[in-house]
């Protein structure tokens, strides 16, 4: 990895943590959601820097430009007048906390200790076309079940909020 | 002589027959169970005589048996068996036919009855068992027809109360009776008697034989179980002559004098000194007393005390011999004293008076009991009574010697009291329309003052009938009968003197008596340090101290298990809250915990 | 810069994202904030997937995957969403503190 790539990895990486934490602790659910939104363009930045195209692009449209929305959505449908947000208690606060950084030590040290098997060369081309046949050929089958799953959803969805309409 | 076997079943039948089917009998029931009682009493006699003719009777089978543990029903006939059953018989037969007139027309009459007549299969029973088993079951048997029968007139509060206090205090007797059998059992292996007396118990028989005592006390009132046999006066004059003078309460004697081999000279002693105590604060206690019955109930405590003293210092012969003589004339007393209470509707002494004209029969069988009782020359309380005292003489308890002549003496006293206040001076209120009893009643009474003289004069003989080791003969120490006699003829002219001739009215008597005379008239507040006892002590202290343990100490132990489990099921109910942040932190915390666990291990 | 140091940035950078995610799982008490921080830990494992891929086996599976876990948390958050819109009418809150209707 060149010094740019570094450089740009950790402008990414710091914004990324920032939204996240943002999202994670913020009180104004609009705020959270955008910096949401950010964070997930970070994400497709890394995505990006790990010669994953394709897969950036489809972070891009489908995450944020559906997820986001989507729940953006969500959040205007319920938003209240009076939007007091109780904070958590103390306790389970810090237990939260600890929790999340035990886990965190933990697994860091698990990396520490593995030792991963070096990559070989670069992949060449662009990574969308092989991931095209791929998905067309030797995986059409998670393609296929993945497509219906989405369906299933789509459908699950409707019927759920219809239910409430017809009230 | 197997014919003794239906000695105690024929009341048995009397007894079945009448608790089922009385209530079709009524009037008739008297005569299916005098019936009874009269075929064993030919029995008796004839089992008597055959003994008498040096014929004894054993024969046992077995009843049941748990693995190697074995119960026989055995019946043995020895000389003192022959002859405790024809006082029994002789007593019961004419208690029976008395009962037909004092009994008339009460309810529940077929079951007075009954429960008579299985008091007497017991009664047989005991007399005749061979083992401790046999011996133990009539034994309690006995107890609960005297609970039955002193509770006959159940609807008087004082009458259960007296009947209850009779079976808790032989109640505890029995207790010690008990654990001096299963003593003897765990020493020899065995309850049968035969093998019991000849086996050598060591160490153990003084205790035994003082468990054994224990029981005995019970039955025969000795001090300090004595105080149910008062209150047992309660019941049906009959019944306290039957149960309470001729033969439950000799049960206790018939017992130390069974069980004679096991007592050792310390055991001995203890039996003489309980028995002089209660001899002689018996007799104390009936010199205040003014209810008839309750005059004979202390003078049965009394004589029974002479027996265990009898027994006590040696004499198997003397104790046997006056409970032969004591039944006899004591149940002609009470029989009398049912009579008259008959006659006045009344117990009390002072409330009659002048009776001699009115109930001749009566009167004068009577004083025959009374001059027994009191050991006047000839009679036969004088011979057993003087066998007794000659016995603590030789034997040189010279102290015991000398409260039995002070006993004579008050006996001789107490028991004139009451004759010359009953019988003599002016009629009382109650005394003014008395009659004389109906010849069912009056006919027993006739009939048992012939033994209350005569069984005296079984004395010459009595000594190689019924003994123990070796026969006994007859002593007549001249001196000492002179000094008995003195003291007994001192009682009656003393009585004579204050109640006959008015010297001091009984009243005044009592004033110069002063302090003694309350602590006689509560009876030395034996029975209210009893009350204490029972109330204060065990239910109080002992009782109440249980109560608190078992409320504070078991109850906070079960209940905090009990919270131990509601407080974790509390606990645990985070898991179910229904807060999904509860579930989250609980499933990550886990997955932290998990991952840890995983890591240490390749720390 | 090696390959496995390389490897390593991103991973960390993948946990500190996880852990992230999980803290909000555990803090927040908005049904939807909550929604968001479980799709942070999505993108989070997402990212070690691609570099996995790039790094470590370079033959696109890693991509793959993550294709198709963006396809399966897209149908998740419309089904979730929906629910919560469900829940929202009739509680008519988004905390997920008062959505409990057990007892205690």
């Amino acid at each position: 990895m060149g010094t740019a790539e570094l450089v740009v990895f950790f402008i990414l990486a710091t914004v990324g943590i920032f939204s996240a934490l943002v999202v994670v602790t913020g009180k104004n659910m609009f705020h959270n959601v955008l910096f949401f939104g950010l964070f997930l363009l970070t994400i497709a930045g890394q995505f990006l820097l790990l010669s994953a195209d394709f897969l950036a692009m489809v972070q891009i449209f489908g995450y944020i430009g559906g997820i986001v929305v989507l729940i953006l959505f969500a959040v205007m449908l319920t938003r209240k007048i009076t939007d007091a947000e109780v904070e958590v208690s103390a306790g389970k606060g810090i237990l939260s906390f600890v929790i999340a950084l035990l886990l965190l030590g933990s697994i860091f040290y698990v990396y520490k200790r593995t030792l991963f098997p070096a990559a070989a060369e670069l992949p060449k081309g662009f990574s969308t076309a092989a991931i095209g046949k791929m998905l067309l050929s030797s995986h059409v089958l998670p393609f296929e079940v993945v497509a219906i799953v989405l369906l299933v959803a789509v459908v699950g969805a409707l019927a759920i909020v219809r239910e409430e309409i017809k009230e | 002589m197997t014919y003794v076997w239906f000695i105690p079943l024929l009341p048995v039948l009397a007894f079945l027959i009448l608790t089922f089917f009385g209530k079709k009998f009524s009037k008739g029931s008297a005569y299916l169970a005098i019936g009874c009682i009269a075929v064993s009493l030919v029995l008796s006699y004839l089992a008597f005589f055959s003994t008498l003719g040096h014929k004894t009777f054993h024969q046992s089978f077995e009843w049941f048996s748990i693995g190697s543990f074995k119960v026989a029903v055995g019946a043995a006939v020895d000389p003192l068996a022959a002859l405790m059953l024809i006082i029994v018989a002789t007593v019961a037969f004419l208690v029976q036919v008395y009962s037909m007139g004092y009994m008339h027309g009460e309810k529940r009459y077929s079951w007075y009855y009954a429960a008579i007549s299985l008091f007497t299969a017991a009664m047989f029973g005991l007399v005749l068992a061979d083992n401790f088993i046999l011996f133990y079951s009539c034994w309690e048997l006995m107890g609960l027809c005297s609970y039955l029968l002193i509770g006959y007139w159940y609807e008087k509060p004082e009458a259960a109360a007296a009947a209850k206090k009779a079976f808790i205090v032989t109640r505890v007797g029995d207790i010690g009776l008990l654990v001096g059998i299963i003593m003897l059992y765990l020493k020899t292996g065995s309850f049968d008697f035969n093998t019991v007396f000849a086996s050598n118990l060591g160490g153990i028989a003084t205790v035994a034989a003082l468990l054994l005592f224990f029981g005995a006390m019970g039955k025969s009132a000795q001090f300090p179980l004595h105080v149910w046999l008062p209150y047992a006066m309660e019941g049906p004059t009959p019944v306290s002559a039957l149960i309470h003078a001729a033969t439950m309460v000799a049960a206790g004697v018939y017992l130390v004098a069974r069980a004679y081999p096991v007592f050792t000279p310390t055991a001995l002693y203890v039996v003489a000194i309980i028995g002089t105590i209660g001899t002689f604060g018996a007799a104390l206690i009936a010199l205040v007393q003014t209810d008839i019955k309750k005059i004979l109930a202390y003078s049965t405590i009394s004589q029974l005390g002479y027996m265990m003293i009898g027994l006590g210092v040696g004499s198997l012969t003397a104790g046997i011999f006056h409970l032969m003589t004591h039944a006899f004339f004591k149940a002609l007393l009470f029989l009398g004293s049912g009579s008259v209470i008959h006659a006045c509707h009344t117990n009390e002494i002072f409330e009659m008076g002048g009776l001699a004209k009115k109930m001749k029969i009566t009167t004068w069988t009577f004083i025959i009991g009374s001059l027994s009782l009191a050991g006047f020359p000839l009679t036969a309380g004088f011979f057993s009574k003087d066998e007794i005292i000659t016995t603590t003489f030789k034997e040189g308890h010279y102290v015991i010697f000398l409260i039995t002549l002070l006993t004579a003496f008050l006996t001789a006293f107490y028991i004139f009291r009451l004759c010359f206040i009953v019988f003599f001076g002016k009629p009382q209120k109650k005394a003014k329309k008395a009659h004389e009893s109906p010849s069912s009643m009056t006919t027993p009474l006739i009939i048992l003052a012939v033994p209350a003289i005569a069984a005296g004069w079984a004395a010459f003989s009595f000594g190689s009938f019924v003994y123990f080791k070796h026969p006994h003969e007859a002593e007549f120490n001249l001196p000492i009968m002179a000094a008995s006699v003195a003291v007994g003829l001192l009682g009656i002219a003393l009585a004579w003197k204050f109640y006959y001739k008015g010297w001091i009215s009984d009243q005044e008597l009592l004033e110069k008596m002063g302090p003694v005379r309350t602590l006689l008239e509560k009876k030395f507040y034996i029975d209210e340090a009893y009350s204490f006892l029972a109330h204060k002590v065990i239910v109080g202290g002992i009782c109440e101290g249980f109560a608190w343990i078992d409320r504070n100490i078991v109850n906070r132990g079960i209940d905090s298990i009990a919270w131990f489990f509601k407080w974790s099921g509390d606990e645990v109910r985070f898991s179910e809250s229904g807060e999904l942040s509860g579930y989250v932190l609980v499933a990550f915390g886990s997955l932290a915990l998990i991952l840890i666990y995983l890591i240490a291990s390749i720390l | 810069m090696t390959g496995a140091m390389q490897l390593n940035l991103y991973l960390t950078l993948g946990l500190i994202f996880f852990c992230l995610g999980i803290y909000g799982v555990m803090t927040k008490r908005n049904v939807i904030g909550i929604l968001m921080s479980i799709e942070i830990m999505f993108n989070a494992a997402n990212l070690n997937l691609i570099a996995f891929s790039r790094l470590v086996k370079t033959n696109f599976g890693g991509q793959l995957f993550a294709l198709f876990v963006i396809g399966v948390v897209a149908a998740e958050t419309v089904v979730a969403l929906a629910i919560i819109l469900a829940v929202y009418k009739s509680k008519n809150t988004l905390n997920v503190d008062k959505i409990n209707l057990m007892k205690w």
